[in-house]
């Protein structure tokens, strides 16, 4: 008997020692498993900026600012003709925390005009604001979480808490006999489970598991597991790990655990900026979040939220007025879609991929980093309403069936890289395949200012001017049929200028000018350009037979853009710690990789391809002086339509083609490039200005014979040419020097020193 | 009075080479940037107290931020070339001040940048481009 009993109490020590170790490891695990927040660019309010008060307003409405009559507690303004208040939320970015201010915006015409400190009227040059946030990084079992210290939690969310759920908590040990006992005697007279018996602590233990099992087992061991937890730790801490942990919904997968998060969730805002009635519901929502979910049951959610009020008032808490106002209030849920990994899929991709080269994927699930990425919500939204609208648009005009047709967005700075736009899919919060980052598909025609640019770094054989051969091409090819590439109009055009030849993007005088540079200096080309996939050398590489992503097409068209400086696409500025000390700063970098001639001439011919070559559609769209430049693509039997565009502040990359390969009957201009004119119509785009270098000089060029010309030739164009480069002869319509090869001569070299003298005095003057 | 006479030439000899060998990069060169706006201004007056306080690494970021806001300002290139010459990120301050003068005709800036482009190869070790940039720089 006695061994029995002896037996009895080992397994009951060795039961509860197993509870206590389980409890406490289960405790102290959760308390660290908090995945990065990732937010966009920040945004930065300055006299000048064009940016109109409705915009900013949108800005601050979508981080979940308050429209308030008087703006007090940070994430409010409120709004009266030109001018707008607002107070401002504290945050903490790299080099350090922005305080929260208040501050009064004014606004003139389409621009920001001047920035107030409310409280000191003095003048404030610049201000940050907040940025979005935007995403999470893979959080763990698809949980996430928005720690808050119990400091940070708002009194009267304590107050309803302990009212409504556990009393007793500061003073029970774990469990509540009286409580539950209170429990009984309420629900026996209800007729139904109105009230639960379980301590917030023993709630607390019911959360770390992740099945529900209600069985009476289940309930006596997280009893004496709930006893075990007061034992150890302290109420406070109990408390904290509660409120972020308690689940209080679920949006698909993702389950929302933790006061904070729900906050951001249901009404787009930090806790502490929560009204009494906002915080009714969330407490509310304890007991059972999917019966009392706002969304999906707004009429159990609010006579749910109204009972918890009304508890506070009999427990003093609300005074009466302030009562029927609260329960008078709508809910207040926001509309904004809820910050998650689902917002921007293909955007967070391409982040996760830059961050892994320097962090661990633990680190990034657990750590609690922030991160500032450069992604402009603004821009992606338009992106992907472009891409959207445009498809299904061409997909009527056509009879094609809807849904055949997909696409591909980038958009970025080309002056340092940044990426502020990322479209992977036409329907763009479906985390599948991301055709940005991923879809390899023929170039096409897009390759050809790589092979232009390669012509035009010789200098001493290749200007503007150049006379080329658009007549067929046949190139014998060992083990297969000749290479014969024919024109997009199936015509020969003869002899054509080099820049005719690109901007009308003839296939057969690039080609032969190709084969005279060689395929090896057109891929070692492209490789400076920022192109780092091996690129198979064979003579079709010179029409785009050659397979790219997306953003390596961005990357080569970025360097073109940025007048010959790489700079390697980037979507992350800076990473903090969670405690927000600064980790890490992903700076400025550029690199120059062509000459600044070269870079020129091909940005100039770029731009002739807009104004009178296979992009001039977008004429009609975009006034001439923006001054735009970019290139159409269009591969074999349309399978894939390109174009790649920027402006002076802009670059995007547009594709659109079928999953399955097959023709769309698109070519660049009639496909991707609609999409990309609807989105950057939209946008603000500066005018792309080329700085001439000193050794280019405008010169007079007749287009049919190549050669130089003056005013007395009809058809002269002017072009911009190296010095000493380009034609040396005068064509026959040019009265100055013609055939006079003598004098021409004789003017040669002090000649030319008297024109450069000239010049540079006449650059000094300007 | 032998003696006096080759002090001088030797005087004179230092002085002229001296001159010809310092190309004109003061440490505390402040451009006429022309009228710019009061945000840029902030941000580099920011950047200035941080380079005072040896906290480089926040004057970058207040510099990189002028640039968000006007890129096509030279100056700013060129002050962020001279930052990463203190910090001997030499590559960098090559190709800031590369940028700085692919952007501008202003003679004074030009000038300033082929000095730091000299500072920034000798750094480097690379004796020819240092050369050639002090060249360039007698030239504008």
């Amino acid at each position: 008997m006695r061994r029995l009993a002896v037996f009895g109490v080992l397994v009951v020590v060795v039961g509860v020692v197993w509870l206590d170790l389980t409890i406490r490891s289960k405790f102290e695990g959760r308390r660290w498993s908090i995945p990065a927040h990732v937010y966009s660019r920040p945004l930065e309010l300055y006299s000048g900026l064009k940016l109109t008060l409705p915009q900013l307003t949108a800005e601050l409405a979508a981080r979940g600012y308050r429209a308030s009559p008087v703006p007090q507690i940070a994430g409010s303004y409120s709004v009266r003709e030109s001018k707008i208040r607002i107070a401002t939320r504290e945050f903490v970015f790299w080099d350090g925390k922005q305080p929260a201010r208040h501050v009064q915006v004014e606004f003139d015409a389409e621009q920001l005009w001047h920035i107030t400190d409310a409280t000191t009227g003095a003048a404030v040059p610049v201000l940050r604001l907040d940025p979005r946030l935007i995403g999470s990084v893979s959080p763990v079992h698809h949980e996430d979480r928005s720690l808050v210290r119990l400091d940070d939690v708002p009194e009267q969310l304590l107050t309803a808490l302990l009212l409504i759920e556990d009393r007793n908590f500061t003073r029970h040990f774990g469990v509540d006999p009286r409580g539950l006992a209170r429990a009984m005697w309420i629900n026996l007279r209800a007729g139904a489970v109105v009230q639960g018996g379980s301590t917030i602590t023993q709630q607390l233990v019911k959360n770390f598991y992740l099945t529900a099992d209600r069985t009476l087992q289940r309930k006596m061991v997280e009893m004496a597991m709930a006893i075990l937890l007061e034992f150890h730790y302290e109420k406070h801490e109990i408390l904290e790990a509660y409120v972020n942990e308690v689940f209080l919904g679920q949006a698909g997968r993702r389950a929302i655990h933790g006061f904070g998060l729900a906050s951001q969730f249901h009404f787009g805002r930090p806790l502490r900026e929560l009204t009494v009635p906002e915080i009714a519901l969330l407490v509310g929502l304890v007991r059972a979040p999917s019966y009392y979910n706002p969304r999906r049951k707004p009429d159990q959610a609010l006579s749910r939220r109204n009972l918890v009020l009304d508890k506070l008032a009999e427990n003093g808490h609300i005074d009466a007025a302030d009562l029927a106002a609260a329960k008078r209030s709508s809910l207040g849920i926001t509309e904004i879609a809820p910050a998650s990994t689902g917002d921007y899929p293909a955007f967070m991709d391409f982040v996760r991929r830059q961050l892994r080269r320097d962090y661990r994927e633990d680190d990034l699930r657990s750590a609690g980093l922030s991160i500032i990425t450069t992604i402009d919500p603004e821009i992606q939204s338009k992106a992907e309403r472009a891409l959207k609208k445009r498809l299904a648009g061409i997909e009527s005009e056509r009879a094609i069936v809807p849904g055949t047709l997909q696409g591909a967005i980038i958009v970025l700075r080309p002056d340092n890289g940044e990426v502020l736009a990322v479209v992977g899919d036409r329907a763009p919060t479906f985390a599948g395949f991301n055709r940005v980052l991923d879809a390899r598909r023929p170039i096409g025609s897009l390759v050809k200012p790589a092979v232009y640019l390669a012509a035009l770094n010789r200098a001493d054989r290749y200007h503007l001017a150049t006379m080329l051969d658009d007549t067929p091409v046949y190139l014998k090819q060992a083990g297969s049929a000749a290479w014969q590439p024919q024109n997009y109009d199936k015509q020969f055009h003869g002899r054509v200028l080099l820049i005719a030849a690109l901007s009308h993007s003839y296939n057969a005088a690039t080609a032969r000018l190709g084969l005279e540079i060689g395929v090896d200096v057109v891929a070692d080309t492209m490789r400076v350009l920022g192109i780092e996939r091996s690129i198979q050398r064979f003579p079709s590489l010179l029409l785009g037979a050659t397979n790219l992503t997306p953003v390596e097409v961005a990357q080569m068209y970025q360097t073109l853009a940025n007048g010959g400086f790489r700079a390697p696409l980037r979507t992350i500025l800076s990473v903090l710690s969670e405690n927000q000390r600064p980790l890490a700063r992903y700076p400025l970098d550029v690199q120059q990789v062509i000459d600044p001639e070269p870079a020129y001439l091909i940005n100039y011919a770029l731009q002739r391809v807009v104004l009178d070559g296979t992009a001039r559609g977008l004429q009609s769209r975009f006034p001439v002086t923006l001054q735009l430049a970019g290139k159409t693509g269009t591969t074999d039997e349309f399978r894939d339509s390109w174009f790649a565009g920027y402006s002076g502040n802009l670059l995007a990359v547009v594709w659109v083609g079928r999953d399955d390969n097959k023709s769309t009957g698109l070519s660049g201009a009639s496909g991707a490039m609609r999409v990309w004119s609807d989105m950057m119509q939209q946008l603000s785009l500066e005018p792309l200005v080329l700085n001439m270098p000193q050794r280019i000089d405008m010169t007079m060029v007749d287009p049919v014979s190549g050669l130089r010309a003056d005013a007395s030739c009809a058809d002269a164009i002017e072009l911009p040419l190296i010095e000493g480069s380009g034609p040396s002869e005068y064509a026959d319509c040019a009265s100055s020097g013609a055939g006079d090869e003598v004098g021409q001569r004789a003017r040669g070299w002090f000649g030319r020193l008297i024109d450069r003298i000239g010049r540079r005095r006449r650059e000094r003057a300007k | 009075m032998q003696v006096k006479r080759s002090h001088l030439i030797c005087g004179l000899a230092a002085i002229i080479v001296t001159a010809c060998a310092d190309p004109l990069v003061r440490d505390d060169a402040e451009f006429e940037a022309g009228d710019q706006a009061p945000v840029v201004v902030a941000l580099i007056d920011s950047a200035r107290l941080d380079v005072e306080r040896g906290a480089l690494d926040q004057a970058s970021d207040s510099l990189e931020r002028a640039l968000r806001i006007a890129p096509t300002d030279a100056t700013i290139w060129s002050r962020l070339a001279r930052l990463r010459l203190r910090q001997e990120a030499y590559q960098q301050a090559v190709q800031f001040a590369l940028r700085s003068n692919s952007m501008s005709r202003d003679t004074v800036l030009r000038r300033y940048n082929f000095g730091i482009l000299e500072k920034a190869y000798r750094g480097m070790g690379d004796t020819q481009r240092a050369d050639d940039a002090r060249h360039q720089a007698r030239r504008e």
